[in-house]
């Protein structure tokens, strides 16, 4: 299917202005890598180079749908760098070449494109990081399949479910992106009016150090069904620690118990909880279960 | 062996004119609301194309379109036809579940790529197919599929576009998806016209070699004249402002396809007043058409 591959090609030249201009200019070494034909490179350079820009507000559009779902993300990063043009880059990275020509949904290719920046260097004060990692798991959680429901005493064994996430950050995180998120959100033009806007005030951040040193909060990310979106909540420790396991491997009802005793639980509190977090949704039935490693 | 193309025609209704929506379009501040015109002008209007993406549904006009029970084609706004892996589980429900809701007369819609990448928020764009044989040959396999997967006929439609890739003349490409396809067309005239102005055609170049009989349905929108870089183009901005092109294709093959069911009028996020013109121009020349068929 190599007139997909053009297709492709096509529609990475519309959206990355300084692309379109290396096909035209360096044909050989700019498409050296894409699936074309000798004709079809031909129809690619051969076209007019006008045609892919008349419609200058394309990006724009496209970095709409990506505030709306990274509000703060993208307020942070545009006050961070002083301007929105890393947001606009994005359109020119490899991140977003494979929502084109891998299949990857745009938001999460954004999400990895926040990750890739926010590993950089910056003033340990900047929330991007942390807050990028909190809306790339809502993006990740809106997107995944949901799992079939099933009675809990028919399950043998369990994973964290595709629809939740759970994130370790920093103390008072979770309240702090809430405070953000409500002044984005109030911002007279909508979220990208927050984006642009130099002079808007967001709320001081508490000091506290990396999430590494102290590990004190967990917020579970979650996407109940029924729900019009997902929802972010603290999770207790004790609870962490068992979603957190049943995220790295598959938990047998055996297993579940183990680990559930060392935090305390009877046999019938784990069974409970087993049934009250499948029937919720963070739990997800498994095929089979593994066993945890000792320790 | 199932019935051919023009067997399955003869069991098609005829539709005469319609107007278009897609979800929200009633929203736009002066916008036609499609009952009120239907209702007030029953000879001029008889039929709704509903603008469909599934993840969307339908609007409240759609819906009390519906409850009024009249007529409706679903155009789909969400399926790249030349791309198998786009027919997914999921949206091959969601569409059997929305035809069982609005029970259309058939399915149409632009055969280009919708979206980029996979079907998600911020990936729609419209841009027309590579016009090559082998796109052709795919295209006319997804439509296959998907009228096999619906129960209904399934009709491509000529997308508009700035950039056009590829050793076909469009009409070429589309008389191989219909023949390998074995199916009709939705010709969209404003969308073709554009097409011969950015080839330096002539707005009626290649219909004297395309199957015209094939033509099921017909689109016609106003659209604007810009520049850039001196390079000179059409917005299909759907505006009343239909262009002198656009009317001669549809003048001239409306006089000619004899399997025509149905016109559109593209005009939904205009004032009544602005669009009547329009239509009374349309529901003229089908009146006059030798495709009686089309003719309520």
């Amino acid at each position: 299917m190599s007139h997909s591959a053009t297709q492709q090609t096509v529609v990475r030249m519309l959206f990355d202005a300084a692309y379109a201009e290396r096909v035209f200019s360096a044909p050989e070494e700019t498409l050296a890598g894409v699936d074309l034909t000798v004709e079809e490179r031909t129809w690619v350079t051969r076209s007019d180079p006008r045609a892919y820009r008349t419609d200058p507000h394309r990006c724009e559009r496209a970095l709409g749908v990506i505030v709306e779902e990274f509000p703060v993300s993208c307020t942070l990063l545009a006050r961070q760098s002083g301007s929105v043009d890393e947001l606009h880059a994005f359109f020119a990275s490899a991140f977003f070449c494979s929502s084109i020509f891998a299949g990857r949904p745009m938001a999460l290719a954004f999400g990895d494109y926040l990750a890739a920046l926010a590993a950089r260097p910056a003033p340990k004060s900047c929330p991007l990081a942390e807050i990028a990692r909190v809306e790339h798991a809502i993006a990740q959680v809106r997107r995944a399949p949901r799992a079939p429901l099933l009675p809990a005493a028919a399950v043998v064994a369990v994973s964290l479910a595709p629809t939740a996430r759970v994130l370790r950050v920093t103390p008072g995180l979770l309240d702090y992106y809430g405070q953000c998120l409500a002044v984005v959100r109030s911002h007279p033009r909508g979220a990208i009016g927050a984006v642009v806007d130099p002079d808007l005030a967001l709320p001081a951040r508490p000091p506290s150090g990396p999430p590494e040193a102290t590990a004190a909060d967990a917020i579970i990310v979650d996407f109940p069904s029924g729900a019009e979106g997902p929802t972010l909540e603290m999770g207790a420790p004790a609870l962490v620690d068992l979603l957190e396991a049943a995220e790295r491997q598959t938990l047998s009802r055996e297993d579940w118990i183990e680990l559930a005793a060392g935090a305390g639980a009877s046999n019938q509190e784990a069974l409970e909880l087993w049934a009250e977090l499948l029937t919720d949704g963070l739990l997800a039935a498994a095929p089979r279960g593994r066993a945890v490693a000792d320790g | 062996m199932a019935d051919s193309f023009f067997e399955r025609i003869q069991r098609i209704p005829a539709l005469g004119v319609g107007i278009s929506t897609e979800y929200g379009a009633g929203e736009t501040p002066g916008a036609v609301d499609v009952l009120r015109l239907q209702r007030e002008y029953p000879d001029l209007l008889s039929f709704l194309e509903i603008g469909v993406e599934t993840a969307k549904g339908l609007d409240p006009d759609a819906e009390a379109w519906l409850r009024a029970g009249l007529p409706t084609t679903y155009h789909f706004l969400d399926i790249n036809l030349d791309d198998p892996t786009d027919f997914t589980t999921a949206w091959l429900a969601a569409v059997r579940a929305l035809v069982r809701r609005i029970r259309p007369a058939y399915l149409c819609g632009d055969a280009g790529m919708w979206h980029f990448g996979p079907r998600d928020r911020g990936h729609m764009l419209l841009l027309p197919p590579i016009l090559c044989a082998a796109s052709a040959f795919d295209m006319a396999q997804g439509i296959r599929a998907l009228r096999t997967d619906s129960g209904l006929e399934v009709f491509p439609e000529n997308p508009p576009g700035h950039v056009f890739l590829g050793d076909l003349h469009l009409l070429e490409y589309f008389r191989i998806v219909l023949e390998e396809a074995d199916t009709g067309m939705l010709l969209d005239c404003a969308h073709l016209a554009i097409y011969q102005q950015l080839a330096g055609m002539d707005a009626l170049a290649g219909l004297a070699r395309f199957p015209l009989d094939r033509v099921v349905e017909m689109h016609v929108a106003g659209g604007s004249g810009r520049e850039h870089d001196g390079l000179r183009y059409v917005d299909d901005d759907h505006t009343p402002n239909v262009l002198p092109d656009t009317w001669r294709i549809f003048e001239h093959v409306v006089e000619r396809a004899p399997n025509l069911k149905a016109v559109v009028f593209e005009c939904e996020r205009n004032a009544i007043e602005s669009v009547l013109p329009g239509f009374r121009r349309l529901a003229d020349a089908v009146s006059r058409s030798p495709a009686r068929s089309c003719r309520r």
